[in-house]
């Protein structure tokens, strides 16, 4: 909303109060003033006369111009097309400067001289779209009577400063130049001069009817006019309407925004000629109406749509828009002049559908004031007598069904405080409701508050709280602490979440964050058990193929990441996410929270040492034990070759499932060199681990162990094993022989080559035995050492190498 | 004799004395100490000579043994010393040569930011509470007095999933739920961190994707002094001690009274510049009191609790903390940006 503060200054005396501190005050009471600009920044203009117009001997498209500006007739070229004798039209003399820093000199254009500018309103700084069509593409010719030599931009009206304001959706009251006057006048605490009296008298006129046929209409009244003069406005008509961001059209069309924008009423304009009757009738659309409006589109209309009819044929869409069969043209003589009430949510619903948000939908949709919609209508007939000497009829066609019904709210001044936290007297809130010109009554702390119907947005206590705080001002707010005392702490999964993530950043990952919607191309990308049988979250209206779905998991968004940052000549990266994937359940969205890492290079690299370290399975694999360690976790987890359904993007023989007591959670493995290259990043290792199950586990409480005073015994066994035979599986099989006396199983080689049979491996374990009470001897150790071999000889074939 | 053993202790001392080597020096062991050796001769003739000669014979030549086996045993330390420090001279390292380090892993900024924030709250006695990312249209808006075809929907564009279901558009659906798992009982003290999406084109300023901090207190005596204290205390931690909050009114649908809360400008505290556009201020979270139909609606009577809610980006937070350009940036994962940020 554009205020120009010379209209606002005929409401209320803002003398003495700068526009920049006014703008302050503004925005510290509610309505944020986003900036203070001059309507045009031009100097040194005037109203000059052509007295002679001559073609420029050397240039077709120039005309020469011998130019009256008052104190002198002076010689000014000019190359507009419609610059002609005798029009009146705006001179920035020599040393004017126009907006943009223009600066305006004698000079000669191909040999002829010029002593200035004949100016077009653009020049001046007025934004083209509020330039009336005549005037776009040429200099603007002012009214025939406009006084030569006089201040052209004061003649204008555009020596103002306008504000910006920026209305929160609750503030439709100052949609209009009044409601904002009523809301400077409570913060500078001024009288306001209203444009229009008490109460009007009227009778109603027997030739024209309104009829409304729809709960969607409250109030319609309509007057007709006749003998209207299509023309032009007087300039300050079309400079009011330019400075609030409309373009002038007609002197009709002009009066009727000038009063939607005086009083927040919006009003209608028909040619009464192109009716087909004396009557309109309101009401809801006939399925498969239509209507053509007047921007030259036929619209389909539904029975929730409001449509304004001549008793046969939709003649407008209520609140929204006109049609062109009754259109104001430029002859038109006589008007049905419409203003009326439409419900909010109507005029929103069928604006939004068609597309058709305008300056008149908008503040239906946000609630007009039904008392000014009469004197909306008087306002704009009297402009038309005084510009068109039209003819009114004083009768009214009305059709009225609202309630008078006062709105009053009942507050306590005791309540106001105990909301506040301040100790605000009787006087302090009696003086906000005094300069809110809101009618009240006090008895014993209880106020009651009269809230006029401009204020639609006031129905409860606390909304008049608002009122009193924002007028009487926030500042005067103490600044204390809430009295109610809570202890709190992380929960437990919350706490599990930080220590995931301390073990990953001591570990040197870095966290990322990516976005959860994401291109449906790659819903099946890193899919593994846990993730490709899932069915897709889709949103139904994306703004993008991009962002159309909600992402399945994680780790296509870090393998882009990598990628990123390897066409950075990043080679050593190391990411983790933990966030979330989204799945339907039986139709029931899910979501779960994902741990997802991908690593890539050199972990550790001392060059002058020769030293380096290079991010391998086994690497990352440590990563993810490590973080189970932390949580305690580390006996539950273990670890699975990967079969052959493991997705295409993943290494098949290095990739393995990441198992949580023996139930698959996720995946850890290398990227298959096919996907490598489609990505173009380094040798990756990814892993991606659900973490539900691992959040709800309930720890088990920690016992102290007692450390054995007696000497540890240690024994090494090699086997050779058929290859694919896996170390935990052999490790496994060791432990369940082992007894309570083993400690632990470690593998300290495993070699294939020279030696050993093709299709073998052999594998060395280092056992450790122990026993907390006593010295193992010998012949205690070897009784178990016998068991184990036994079993690896019976169960895997194994042959002991000696 | 007595004389001899003398002479031959003086020559021995000598000899140790010019010693060179531990091998050398082992070699004169031997030759004054061992079983051939001078006082070894001596001890045999003893047996030769009277009780008193001989009494006086094994004083001296023990003496003599004792004077030069110590002596032995110094210059053995001395030259075990002179070979350790020449050996420990020839470890010398250069210790200003660079380390082997494996860089840690940092921590996303916003995440950074939101940890930061969390720890602040728990101190001052809030929970933190969490909940789905999809939410349905009654949590996300109707519990929070926006019913169906209220405009100011429209200051939240929304993705929709189906007409019921939607990704949340701020946190307040878990103010929501937790007030309704409270049955009406207070206090609740919480805040509750997370992502939210509306339905934006990306570019320098805006994000289909952020995350949103919103707290929440209800209690019986809850005033709106105690959220601008609590704010207060909030950007004083957060941004720093000299730093002055100030409420502008404003409008959220779920909150009456409403204000934008604005943070003194870091660049020039208040006074005015490019980067506050002359205000002196620049906004930084939305908050207000609870509106009396969300308490109703969560199961609170507004006659009996009052409350405070207040909302914030701490994308934006970082955005302000460190000049950031470009949201963007969050969610490009470039290292060179991430890494640049090491909050405590
Ligand atoms: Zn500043």
């Amino acid at each position: 909303m554009l205020l120009p503060l010379k209209w606002l200054k005929s409401y209320v005396d803002i003398s003495g109060i700068s526009a920049n501190d006014l703008a302050k005050k503004i925005t510290l009471s509610g309505i944020e003033v986003e900036r203070v600009y001059p309507m045009s920044k031009a100097t040194n203009c005037v109203i000059g006369h052509v007295l002679e117009k001559t073609k420029h001997p050397q240039a077709d498209k120039l005309s020469v111009c011998q130019v009256d500006l008052g104190s002198e007739v002076t010689q000014i070229v000019c190359g507009a097309q419609n610059v002609d004798k005798g029009q009146k039209v705006v001179v920035s003399k020599v040393g004017a400067t126009l907006p943009g820093g223009v600066k305006i000199k004698k000079a000669k254009l191909r040999g002829e001289e010029s002593n200035g500018m004949i100016c077009s309103l653009k020049e001046l700084g007025i934004e083209n779209k509020f330039i009336p069509q005549e005037f776009q593409n040429g200099i603007t010719v002012l009214d025939e009577k406009a006084p030569v030599g006089v201040d052209a931009i004061e003649y204008l009206g555009f020596n103002d400063t306008i504000l910006e304001l920026s209305l929160t959706p609750n503030r439709s009251d100052c949609l209009s130049m009044l409601g904002i006057a009523y809301e400077v006048s409570a913060i500078i605490d001024k009288d306001i001069n209203k444009p229009y009296g008490e109460k009007i008298a009227y009778s109603i006129n027997p030739n024209f009817k309104v009829k409304i046929n729809s709960d969607d209409c409250p109030l319609y009244y309509a007057k007709t006019i006749k003998n209207v003069k299509i023309k032009r406005s007087p300039e300050w008509l079309q400079s009011a309407l330019i400075s609030c961001g409309i373009r002038p059209i007609n002197n009709v069309v002009d009066v009727t925004n000038y009063v939607m924008l005086e009083l927040g009423q919006p009003l209608h304009a028909f040619d009464f000629k192109k009716l087909n009757s004396d009557e309109i009738i309101v009401r809801n659309a006939f399925k498969n109406e239509t209507i053509v409006t007047l921007d030259n589109i036929k619209r389909e209309l539904l029975p929730t749509d409001l449509v304004i009819t001549d008793g046969k044929k939709p003649i407008a869409i209520a609140g929204v828009m006109g049609g062109q069969n009754t259109e104001i043209d430029e002859n038109t003589c006589d008007v049905v002049l419409e203003s009326a009430v439409f419900n909010p949510l109507t005029v929103r619903k069928t604006y939004t559908r068609l597309g058709l948000r305008s300056e008149s939908s908008i503040r239906f949709e946000k609630k007009v004031d039904p008392e000014r919609t009469i004197y909306a209508l008087n306002r704009a007939c009297q402009l038309l007598v005084e510009l068109v000497d039209a003819e009114i009829d004083d009768k009214l066609s009305v059709e009225n069904n609202i309630n008078d019904k006062i709105n009053s709210i009942e507050i306590k001044l005791e309540k106001i405080n105990r909301v506040l936290g301040i100790t605000l007297s009787d006087e302090d809130v009696s003086l906000v409701f005094r300069k809110l010109k809101f009618d009240y009554k006090l008895s014993k702390g209880t106020f009651v508050v009269i809230i006029p119907s401009r204020r639609p947005d006031i129905m409860i206590a606390e909304d008049l709280i608002e009122e009193i705080i924002r007028i009487y001002g926030y500042d005067k707010l103490n600044k204390t602490l809430p009295q109610t005392n809570t202890v709190a702490s992380l929960s437990e999964n919350q706490l599990k979440i930080r220590k995931i993530k301390s073990v990953l950043l001591a570990q040197g990952l870095n966290e990322v964050m990516t976005y959860s919607l994401t291109n449906p191309k790659y819903f099946n990308r890193f899919s593994h058990h846990e993730v490709n049988s899932l069915l897709p979250v889709k949103l139904s209206m994306p703004i993008s193929e991009e962002r159309s779905f909600m992402r399945p998991g994680l780790i296509h968004s870090l393998v882009e990441v990598m990628s990123y940052n390897n066409a950075r000549k990043n080679n050593n990266v190391f990411l983790f996410e933990l966030g979330k994937r989204y799945y339907l359940n039986q139709g029931e969205p899910c979501e779960n929270m994902v741990l997802a890492g991908a690593c890539s290079g050199v972990i550790v690299e001392n060059k002058w040492q020769k030293k380096k370290e290079v991010c391998d399975f086994y690497y990352v694999k440590a990563i993810i034990e490590q973080v189970f360690e932390k949580m305690s976790l580390d006996k539950q987890i273990s670890f699975a070759q990967a079969d052959k359904s493991v997705g295409a993007d993943f290494h098949p023989s290095r990739s393995a499932y990441i198992l949580y007591k023996n139930k698959e959670i996720g995946i850890i493995g290398q990227i298959h060199p096919n996907s490598q290259r489609e990505y173009d990043i380094n040798e990756t290792y990814v892993f991606e681990i659900i973490l539900d199950q691992v959040l709800d586990a309930k720890l088990e409480e920690n016992k102290f162990k007692a450390i054995s005073k007696y000497p540890t015994v240690t024994r090494d066994i090699a086997i050779v094993v058929d290859k694919d035979i896996t170390v935990s599986t052999l490790s496994q099989a060791i432990a369940s022989k082992g007894g309570r006396n083993l400690k632990s199983v470690q593998v300290f080689d495993v070699y294939n080559g020279k030696n050993v049979d093709k299709g073998k491996k052999s594998i060395a374990f280092s056992l450790m035995f122990e026993n907390v009470e006593r010295t193992l001897t010998d012949n205690d150790v070897n009784k178990i050492y016998d068991k184990v071999v036994k079993h690896l000889e019976d169960s895997f074939n194994a042959i002991l190498r000696k | 004799m007595l004389k001899q053993l003398k002479s031959i202790c003086e020559i021995a001392l000598k000899d140790i004395e010019e010693c060179q080597e531990i091998k050398q020096l082992n070699e004169l062991r031997v030759k004054y100490l061992g079983k051939k050796g001078p006082i070894q001769e001596a001890m045999k003739m003893m047996k030769d000579l009277d009780t008193e000669a001989r009494k006086e014979l094994g004083l001296v030549s023990n003496e003599t043994k004792f004077t030069i086996s110590t002596a032995i045993e110094n210059k053995q330390k001395e030259l075990e010393n002179l070979v350790i420090e020449e050996q420990l001279k020839n470890d010398f390292i250069d210790v200003t040569l660079p380390s082997r380090k494996r860089a840690l892993g940092q921590a996303h900024l916003t995440n950074q930011i939101i940890t930061e924030i969390e720890d602040l709250f728990i101190g001052m006695g809030y929970s933190i509470a969490e909940g789905p990312e999809i939410e349905t249209d009654h949590y996300n808006f109707e519990m929070l007095n926006l019913p169906k075809g209220h405009p100011a929907r429209d200051m939240q564009d929304s993705f929709y999933i189906t007409e019921e279901l939607l990704l949340r558009t701020h946190t307040s659906p878990v103010q929501a739920r937790t007030m309704l798992k409270q049955g009406g009982k207070g206090p609740v003290k919480i805040i509750c961190p997370g992502k939210v999406y509306r339905r934006d084109d990306d570019d320098a300023t805006h994000s289909h994707q952020f995350f949103q901090i919103e707290g929440l207190v209800i209690d019986k005596n809850i005033t709106m002094s105690d959220l601008k204290g609590t704010l207060e205390y909030f950007v004083k931690k957060i941004f720093g001690e000299n730093r002055e909050i100030r409420f502008r009114p404003s409008f959220f649908p779920f909150t009456e009274p409403s204000v934008e809360v604005d943070v003194t400008c870091a660049k020039c505290s208040g006074s005015g510049c490019s980067m506050c556009k002359n205000s002196g201020y620049i906004e930084i979270l939305g908050a207000g009191m609870v509106h009396p139909d969300v308490l109703k609606m969560g199961g609170f009577d507004p006659e009996v609790y009052q409350g405070f809610a207040f909302g914030m980006g701490p994308e934006r937070i970082a955005i302000l903390k460190y000049g950031i350009d470009d949201i963007r940036q969050f969610y490009t994962n470039d290292l060179r940006f991430n890494n640049q940020f090491n909050l405590k």
